[in-house]
């Protein structure tokens, strides 16, 4: 089964991410910060990484997006990124007219919503083995 | 810059102006009272004097408007200061020279220097005025005192005053107290006033910053506050949706049922945090990030994120953008959440089967947006108030969960891209908002 990185530093939103990919079946793993994240993800190799993007900072998130993309094998690895929707992230959602497009290929709102955030996953776990 | 004038940089450059401008009525003046003088009342003036004196401050005044405008945004005020003394200084010698030639002590307009001393101690500081108040005293005195010396010949003015008086000491000590005290007392007048105006307004300017501030802090501690609430409810939502939805193992539904009422809450105080945070994070922005962007691409995203769940309603959306709009300038975050809220609105406020239209087009360089629906319309008495923060209209307020900062955010938004929102809504039938800005936010 696909193994998930969750890395996030809420407690609570981790466990009900957990929860539910758990349900279907997923190995999820998790880191509550984004340098540890990302050491996490240089060792287990995880076929998706969900990421928050305020962590330590405000925006830690985007840095660790960055990172991870311009990383020669775990750029590969697909990323669901959790944002607030509206101005904490600003809409990024073109990636032709977006000069500052966010080099991830998902985003899902806060709260989670479960069978979104399932359907998210398929869809790029699928996309990843196409 | 306090120490010539108690001007603001921008006023003092004003005030220069209107100084050249003023020199500019004060030479068509001579040139007209000489010429009612000698023509009229028979008066007989030197006028080659007269005039040449008058194309001698036309040259300068000419001069210094051109100087003006060079180094009016590129000079350091010190120089700008200098200019202004250097006016005044000319001013003063040019019009004693003036009284010279037109009968010295015997010219009643040498009480005009009144006004020259009004104008520059509006300008220059306290300690200036009093000094030109002292060489306009001493030149003018001096003059009546070379006169009466015969140093320098007396030009008196026939058919005005035909007897001698500037040889006259009585007369001339009477003039001579008159003159002083007036500038004088004009100086302390003119300076006590502008004091007083000036540490008016720096007060009011103060305390129209400290209003200011205290509003940003207000909008910054808003954000903080919601900030602080949105994450917990959002992490408590996440928790609840797992629980109800049954990932965390099978739920019997009476307490389903209670979970998913403590979720609807729960959900309200989100929206409303998530609201407050909109509101407090635009109102403490203080430019517009203005780009180019497609408000075709702005329409879809919003109205996408705006669409109701499947199943959940049955309402047709139509998007009909002109061709002829290509790109516009606005700011894309903020037009976005203009979209969305009135999108959003119009399928909350619109029964199943009902229809939206949201139109955009172009007129005379305005783009013209409308957004319509079949929805439940809003009572007329409530129209007036629509957009004001935290209204909501009476016949929703009961019935659906809203925090009433939507259309407030939405008009604070387009007025800030210079421009402005309407409503029209009939009870039953539905509601028409319609709003224009400029397509281009720059010119």
């Amino acid at each position: 089964m696909p193994k998930i990185l969750i890395i996030d530093d809420d407690a609570d939103i981790v466990e009900a991410t957990k929860i539910v990919l758990e349900s279907k079946g997923y190995k999820v793993i998790s880191a509550n910060e984004g340098d540890a994240g990302y050491k996490k993800a240089e060792t287990e190799r995880p076929d998706l990484i969900i990421l928050d993007v305020m962590m330590k900072t405000k925006d830690q998130g985007f840095q660790v997006s960055y990172k991870l993309k311009n990383h020669p094998e775990l750029s590969k690895i697909p990323i669901l990124m959790l944002t607030s929707v509206g101005r904490e992230t600003g809409f990024r959602f073109n990636k032709e007219t977006d000069e500052d497009y966010l080099p991830v290929e998902e985003f899902i709102e806060k709260p989670i919503k479960p069978k979104e955030l399932v359907a998210r996953v398929e869809k790029l776990l699928k996309a990843k083995q196409m | 810059m306090n120490q010539i004038t108690r001007l603001r940089e921008e006023e003092f450059f004003e005030r220069l102006e209107w100084f050249i401008n003023i020199r500019w009525a004060t030479i068509v003046f001579i040139i007209l009272a000489a010429l009612v003088a000698i023509i009229i009342f028979k008066v007989s003036l030197p006028i080659i004097p007269i005039y040449a004196i008058t194309l001698i401050i036309i040259i300068y005044n000419t001069g210094f408007k051109f100087y003006l405008t060079q180094i009016k945004h590129k000079t350091l005020p010190t120089n700008a200061r200098k200019f202004a003394i250097t006016q005044s200084i000319l001013d003063i010698i040019i019009l004693t020279i003036l009284i010279h030639f037109t009968g010295g002590s015997e010219n009643p307009f040498v009480f005009y220097f009144i006004f020259h001393t009004i104008l520059t101690s509006m300008l220059l500081s306290k300690r200036y005025s009093y000094i030109q108040a002292g060489i306009v005293s001493i030149l003018v005195v001096g003059l009546f005192a070379l006169e009466y010396l015969e140093i320098v010949p007396h030009h008196s003015i026939k058919g005005f005053i035909n007897i001698a008086l500037y040889k006259n000491l009585t007369y001339l000590a009477a003039v001579t107290f008159v003159f002083i005290s007036t500038i004088f007392i004009a100086t302390f007048f003119t300076v006590s006033i502008s004091e007083q105006l000036n540490l008016k307004e720096k007060e009011l300017k103060e305390a129209n910053l400290k209003l200011l501030e205290k509003d940003r802090l207000k909008d910054e501690y808003v954000k903080m506050v919601s900030h602080d609430l949105k994450s917990p409810l959002a992490s408590i939502l996440s928790l609840l949706e797992t629980v109800t939805g049954g990932f965390a193992g099978s739920i019997e539904e009476k307490p389903k049922e209670l979970l998913q009422r403590i979720q609807k809450k729960v959900e309200f105080l989100h929206h409303y945090t998530k609201d407050l945070l909109d509101l407090s994070r635009i109102r403490a922005e203080r430019s517009l990030n203005i780009q180019s962007i497609n408000i075709k691409d702005v329409i879809y995203t919003a109205a996408e994120i705006a669409l109701p769940k499947i199943g959940e309603k049955d309402i047709q959306l139509n998007i009909d953008v002109q061709d002829n709009i290509s790109n516009i300038e606005a700011d894309k975050e903020l037009l976005t959440y203009v979209f969305l809220n009135l999108i959003a609105n119009a399928f909350k406020y619109t029964p199943s089967g009902g229809k939206i239209l949201v139109k955009a087009s172009l007129k005379n360089e305005l783009l013209m947006i409308e957004v319509k629906d079949t929805g439940i319309g809003i009572p007329s008495e409530d129209i007036p108030h629509i957009f004001e923060e935290f209204f909501r209209a009476s016949n929703v307020a009961k019935t659906t969960k809203g925090t009433g900062l939507g259309l407030s955010l939405v008009k604070h938004i387009i007025k800030r891209h210079r421009g402005d929102i309407s409503v029209e809504s009939k009870l039953g039938e539905g509601t028409t908002f319609r709003f224009t800005m400029p397509r281009n936010q720059s010119s």
